[in-house]
């Protein structure tokens, strides 16, 4: 079940030549400024642990936490190697080793996943915060992580939707001349950012395509991967599977998610998960060459001859736009979501500073680093507020929940939205 | 494995939380970049903020003859970080300050774990740049520039580390706070300590603080790319562009292999079938460039070569240089372990060193790529292989001592940039007699006589630490 081979894995930490690039990028290592936090380090500790000479202490696992998978190491290396990977493989060797926190497996592998537990968690968290913040002992690890950061500062959460977007009742105008597009909502699209869904809808109507948003599907569940939890991320990998490659029925051509994160998962780890599922593999692969990320789609489909950026005029509100990891890097996608944001003739368009760093959100990285992941969107946030821009675009769920934190802190009004949003906002 | 109270008085001396012991930490400061190392773990790691911090730990190692390690980034390829005896590993990572830009005298003082990238980037706000460029500049800090004498692409025209340093505050193996050096471009009170400190790999000082020669940045840059069909004709391009009082700020150097290499992996239109490329960089103002780059030109005409392009726009010269970025990731890709050596030869002898590195490479049936900062005779010959089988590695090693034997019987070096450290000891007396190395020992002896600052660097020294270590 492991997603990449041990083989792989010992070729990769091989690799490795400690020469020191990544010291340069590594988000984490520019932060804390000790070995602990760069990939050459984390490498030499897996190193160490795979042959045995290390055992899982708690500065083992927390060094293996601490990294956001965002990829920049890898972008920077000369022999290109696979930091991510390699963590992650390690944190599923925690997970079976049963040494990984065990809130965290509850939260990433149980919680966060199920479609009828995390609403009901989240509501129930919303509605009880202010009577059980008073009552949940401040010194509360739970209190701590939900509510509160280092310096007591209140963590900014968006509002849930009521009722979730793939609990309504959906009619679309379908039509069945042009291409058939699956939608994947993701949990900020089905809990949090309808609008980014909406987004979606609208554009491939406006287009003529047939839309398909089926209802059984889930968390993509990078969550659990990311945290080592690779057998609830294969539950939920074989459920979205057949929720939208039914076998036996017709496929879409194409499936797409206002969430670049949800997309690389769907694309490059599902079919890795159930590459040893025989009835599923092939399934898998069929479901990974039809992944587009939002903003893609729409270049693909919309071809813009050439997009020239708006006379920018002082009523329409700026727009900036942040590049997250998996589609930057990911995808080596920068272009698609800047041309989306350029053509929009309701909003003007400015680059912030350093747009693909990354923003230190990284999953499981900013609950269990939550001061370290918000010094981190420090930087970002700089460079949004020099940029002038009035919201803040993005194509990832968690860049838009960590920009949203972080700016509430310091400047609240700037708001963050999706790429899909900003299309059903401003075009 | 130090005692308890050893720790114990580095944690009064540094604080606590900045003095690590766990496993991790001390396999997290036990390595450095240096290739085919073994592996060493420290005792204890420490990160000292102030110099009098730094004095206080040399001065307990003095006193419990425990080996302090000096380290800053730890991009050393030499082993020169490596705490090959145990001890303490010295972490400048805390010292990280410009303290100031002195554009009056065109000179910064930084503390040693400052960035040299960071430096470039604050010195750029004044127009100023400091000349030493490694290639890993993007991460090594100046204090291993000044410890490893650190140079890098623009040393043919600025020189290597050493020459951009006017004072160094360090911390002596006894424990002595000193300053050496002057704030003026001249000094000469006593005996030159600075260059003495400078290129030591920690084994004479630990620098605490720097005073370093800024220089204003040139107007403008020109780029050519130079292709030859001939290497020969390529080694005396370059002797003739320096005859000619042209000293370009870069002369790059790409062999057959390192060529083939690039265009397997990262295709750059470089023509497979030609035996070097050069990449030659002018600087200065745009009349003297202009000029300079014509002169360039008519000599690398003059001199059989098969193109030459002349980079039109600052991008087009970006696009130019690509080819030479491509160079180590793409030997990467062809054998991923890579016995990288930096051997340097005096210009007149860089036609004979080609051609007998190509005639070692043959013998021992080795994949092997030159590249380098030919225009001050700096060569980085690559063997590169597939696996560490012992029978390659065998060859590997006979074929290194070859390479140091040529380039000693051509009055070269057997180390450009990378140092001694641990990985060039063997070959070090190919270079050096027995009366220079005798003279350096004494240096080293008299200046440590216990031997705590990193022993068994560039010497191998055999000294008991008995009272501070076990086993």
């Amino acid at each position: 079940m492991s997603a990449v081979s041990q083989s792989e894995i010992a070729k990769q930490l091989d690799l490795c030549v400690k020469c020191g690039a990544c010291m340069a990028v590594c988000p984490v290592y520019l932060a804390q400024r000790h070995e602990r936090g760069v990939a050459r380090g984390k490498l030499a500790l897996i190193k160490e642990r795979e042959a045995n000479h290390l055992a899982a202490t708690s500065g083992y696992m927390q060094t293996i936490n601490a990294c956001l998978l965002c990829g920049s190491c890898t972008q920077s290396c000369p022999n290109q190697v696979d930091t991510k990977s390699v963590v992650q493989a390690a944190r599923a060797r925690l997970v079976l080793d049963r040494k990984s926190s065990r809130i965290k497996r509850f939260v990433f592998g149980r919680l966060l996943p199920s479609r009828r537990l995390w609403p009901l968690v989240l509501k129930g968290l919303r509605l009880g915060r202010v009577v059980w913040a008073k009552r949940v002992p401040a010194e509360s690890g739970m209190y701590l992580r939900l509510f509160r950061d280092g310096s007591g500062r209140r963590r900014k959460i968006p509002d849930l939707v009521a009722p979730f977007f793939l609990d309504r009742k959906h009619v679309f105008e379908n039509h069945t001349d042009g291409a058939r597009v699956a939608v994947f909502t993701g949990c900020l699209g089905n809990y949090m950012h309808p609008q980014a869904v909406e987004g979606i809808i609208s554009f491939l109507q406006r287009n003529r395509y047939g839309i398909q948003v089926p209802a059984a599907q889930g968390c993509c569940g990078l969550a659990a991967f990311g945290v080592g939890d690779n057998r609830a991320a294969r539950n939920l990998a074989v459920r979205n599977l057949d929720a939208l490659l039914p076998a036996g029925a017709a496929w879409p051509d194409y499936i797409t998610t206002p969430c670049a994160s949800c997309a690389y998962m769907l694309k490059n780890h599902l079919p890795e998960l159930i590459s040893d599922d025989p009835q599923r593999a092939e399934r898998a692969k069929e479901l990974a060459s039809r992944v587009v990320p939002f903003s893609r789609l729409w270049e693909q489909m919309c071809r813009p001859a050439r997009v020239v950026a708006a006379e920018n005029t002082s009523k329409k509100p700026v727009l900036t736009y942040h590049d997250p990891c998996h589609l930057s890097r990911g995808f080596g996608e920068k272009d698609a979501p800047r041309n989306l944001l350029q053509s929009l003739s309701g909003a003007g368009f400015v680059e912030m500073e350093h747009p693909c760093k990354c923003c230190g959100h990284g999953g499981s990285f900013n609950i269990s680093n939550y001061d370290l992941s918000l010094e981190i969107a420090q930087k970002k946030v700089d460079g949004i507020l020099s940029s002038g821009a009035d919201v803040v675009v993005t194509e990832c769920s968690g860049c838009l929940l960590q920009l949203l934190d972080a700016l509430a802190k310091v400047k609240p009004d700037i708001e963050v939205i999706t790429t899909a949003e900003s299309f059903l906002r401003y075009s | 494995m130090l005692e308890r109270k050893i720790i114990g008085c580095l944690e009064d001396i540094v604080g606590s939380e900045y003095v690590k012991t766990s496993e991790e930490d001390r396999v997290l400061y036990g390595y450095d970049a240096t290739p085919f190392a073994p592996k060493t773990l420290a005792d204890a790691v420490v990160f000292p903020s102030t110099a009098d911090e730094v004095a206080e730990v040399v001065l307990l190692a003095n006193q419990y003859r425990f080996p302090v390690v000096p380290r800053g980034a730890g991009s050393n390829l030499s082993g020169g970080a490596r705490p090959i005896r145990g001890g303490v590993v010295l972490s400048t990572q805390r010292m990280a300050e410009i303290i100031e830009i002195d554009t009056d005298n065109l000179q910064a003082r930084v503390q040693p774990g400052v960035v040299n990238r960071d430096l470039q980037l604050r010195a750029q706000q004044h127009g100023l740049f400091f000349a030493p460029d490694p290639q890993s500049l993007e991460f090594c800090t100046i204090g291993g520039n000044l410890a490893e004498n650190a140079g890098g692409p623009r040393a043919v025209k600025y020189g290597v580390t050493r020459q951009h340093v006017l004072a160094i505050q360090a911390v002596l193996p006894t424990g002595g706070l000193a300053r050496f050096g002057a704030r003026t471009i001249k000094s000469v009170a006593g005996y030159d300590m600075v260059s003495l400190l400078v290129g030591s790999e920690g084994t004479l000082g630990v620098i605490t603080e720097a005073t370093l020669r800024l220089l204003p940045l040139p107007q403008t840059r020109s780029t050519l790319l130079v292709v030859f069909d001939k290497v020969e004709a390529c080694a005396r391009a370059v002797s003739k562009t320096l005859q000619a009082k042209v000293i370009p700020s870069a002369l790059e150097f790409m062999d057959q292999n390192a060529i083939r290499c690039v265009e397997a992996y990262q295709p750059s239109g470089l023509p497979t079938g030609a035996e070097a490329i050069l990449l030659v960089e002018v600087d200065g103002s745009n009349a003297d460039v202009d000029e300079s780059s014509k002169r360039v030109e008519k000599i690398m005409r003059s001199s059989q070569a098969a193109a030459v392009t002349r980079s039109t726009s600052p991008e087009h010269a970006q696009a130019l240089w690509k080819a030479r970025q491509a160079v180590g990731p793409s030997l990467a890709r062809i054998g991923p372990i890579k016995v990288n050596e930096d051997v340097v030869v005096p210009l007149s002898r860089l036609a004979e060193a080609v051609s007998g590195i190509d005639a070692i490479s043959k013998k021992y049936r080795l994949a092997c790529a030159c590249f380098g900062h030919v225009g001050d005779g700096n060569l980085h010959v690559n063997f590169l292989l597939n696996d560490n089988h012992p029978d390659l590695m065998e060859r590997v090693e006979q074929a290194v001592g070859e390479l140091f034997a040529l380039v000693v019987s051509l009055q070269g070096s057997i180390t450009g940039e990378h140092g001694v450290g641990t990985s060039k000891q063997p070959y070090l007396s190919l270079e050096l007699g027995d009366v220079q190395m005798d003279a350096m020992l004494r240096v080293k002896q008299a200046l440590d006589p216990l031997g705590v600052l990193n022993p068994g660097k560039i010497f191998p020294i055999d000294k008991p630490f008995d009272q501070g270590t076990v086993g």
